[in-house]
């Protein structure tokens, strides 16, 4: 029987330590059905790129808190458009409201703010990849 | 076979790490039949490596893999957790531990058990396939944090490895039970822990006892903090290979891996087949017409022919 999966790869990237938040979205994936695929602490885009075409994920969300998000994601979205690689990237964290709308132009698929509620993540990974599945 | 499995098949011969990852995302949604036939296994080593949660099972890897890619080897983990039983969804967690190895061109994987039991994921033998296929010729597999009865490992692998390490609490109770049966190696880690000792010491006492020919199992102290034992732990893991080769006996494991696929996709379709007769047919009887209609209608062939357009 064919009983796909939603498979979403979490990673960290930068250098803050906390992943509390992080964790918390990952958990609550999982609760809604999902596989999460959870990188940890301080990935490099090079490597958060890597893990999510091993994993064969469907959704990358990064979790910033660094402040750094400008730099990352644009290393990120262009290292995937090197792979060829173009499935949905979330960003969740600290992010001023004009940066986030940069973000969104650059090619980031939803950025979301502190006190985001979780079923609006996972009512947002469902409609982007229900499509596909 | 159709277009999205030939066009994914064509890539994964030219090496293409991407292909490979689909390829093992169809296997675990089910479409697996095609492994069988189009696949071709190459030389390999598949390394399990078992323990209760926490003992250091992926740190282990970490380091142990790392060892291989340095020899030469082309190395693939196939990291393993459970998926939860009532919504389905799981943590996969293992690449925290796995930091080395993401910048040494290491294949990672995380599967999740989906339902599976044994300690495995339904996919596995096939993903194995896969991989060797591939061309990866060590690849380690760390399954689910085990519990007491979860041996499917020893199905699969070539060399099993069971990992203890102190502070656990429930070494007593894997003593008692089949686990402690099943491996080639027995690795004590966290030995920078005094506990480890005590440890070290019940293992020796319980391992090899009345045992005396074949394969001499080894007992390896490793410390994931101190990076010790792991030299000893690569010999332990060669020498096994070396004589999985020279006694036969690595053929006889395979031929227990091709055995265990064929036994679980049967299960798999028995279960499928069980759940579509009727409630008045629930009978042995009932469930053999089941199957001789299926056979005579074919509708195996074609269902797997509705999954595979159903791929990505
Ligand atoms: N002191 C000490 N801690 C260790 C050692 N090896 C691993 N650990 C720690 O033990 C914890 C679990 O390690 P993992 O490698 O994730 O263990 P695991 O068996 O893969 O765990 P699961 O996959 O969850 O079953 C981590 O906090 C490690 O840092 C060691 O040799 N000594
Ligand atoms: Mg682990």
């Amino acid at each position: 029987m064919l009983k796909e999966r939603i498979r979403v790869l979490i990673a960290k990237p930068g250098l803050d330590g906390h992943d509390r938040g992080a964790k918390v979205v990952a958990r609550a994936l999982r609760d809604a059905g999902m596989e999460v695929i959870y990188t940890g602490l301080r990935q490099t885009p090079q490597q958060i790129v890597e893990a999510a075409i091993q994993e064969d994920a469907d959704v990358i969300g990064l979790s910033i808190l660094s402040g750094a998000h400008m730099r990352l994601c644009e290393k990120l979205l262009s290292l995937m458009k090197d792979k060829d690689l173009h499935i949905p990237v979330f960003v969740g964290g600290i992010i001023p409201k004009d940066d986030a709308e940069k973000l969104e132009r650059m090619g980031i698929t939803r950025v979301y703010g502190p006190g985001t509620p979780l079923s609006k993540i996972i009512e947002d990974i469902h409609s982007l990849c229900g499509a596909r599945r | 076979m159709n277009l999205t499995v030939q066009v994914l098949l064509k890539r994964y011969r030219c090496g293409d790490v991407r292909a490979l990852a689909q390829l093992i995302t169809l296997c675990e949604n089910g479409a697996n039949h095609f492994t069988e036939d189009f696949v071709e296994e190459k030389e390999h080593h598949v390394v399990g490596i078992t323990g209760s949660p926490g003992v250091g099972k992926s740190s282990i890897i970490d380091e142990l893999a790392l060892r291989y890619v340095d020899r030469g080897e082309r190395v693939a983990v196939v990291a393993i957790d459970p998926s939860s039983p009532f919504t389905h969804g799981a943590f996969l967690g293992d690449r925290v531990r796995m930091r080395k190895l993401s910048t040494k061109g290491v294949v990672i994987r995380s599967m999740a058990s989906r339902g599976n039991g044994g300690g495995l994921a339904p996919a596995i033998t096939s993903v194995l396939k896969l991989l060797s296929g591939f061309g990866f010729s060590k690849i380690f597999l760390e399954t689910v944090g085990i519990g007491q009865a979860e041996v499917d490992v020893a199905n699969v692998a070539d060399t099993v490895i069971l990992v203890l390490s102190p502070g656990i609490g429930d070494e007593i109770q894997l003593f008692k039970t089949g686990v402690m049966e099943i491996a080639d190696i027995y690795v004590v880690n966290k030995a920078d822990l005094e506990e480890s000792k005590k440890l070290r010491t019940l293992v020796e006492q319980t391992v090899n006892q009345g045992k005396t020919e074949g394969w001499k199992r080894r007992i390896v102290g490793t410390s994931c903090v101190e990076w010790c034992g792991f030299e000893e732990l690569e010999e332990a893991i060669n020498e096994h290979l070396q004589y999985l080769k020279e006694s036969g006996e690595l053929l006889a494991r395979r031929t227990r891996r091709r055995k265990f696929a064929l036994i679980s996709r049967f299960l798999r379709y028995v279960r499928e087949t069980v759940e579509k007769v009727a409630v008045e047919d629930l009978t042995l009887e009932g469930l053999k017409k089941a199957i001789c209609d299926d056979i005579i209608f074919g509708r195996e062939n074609k269902k797997d022919e509705n999954i595979y357009q159903g791929g990505r």
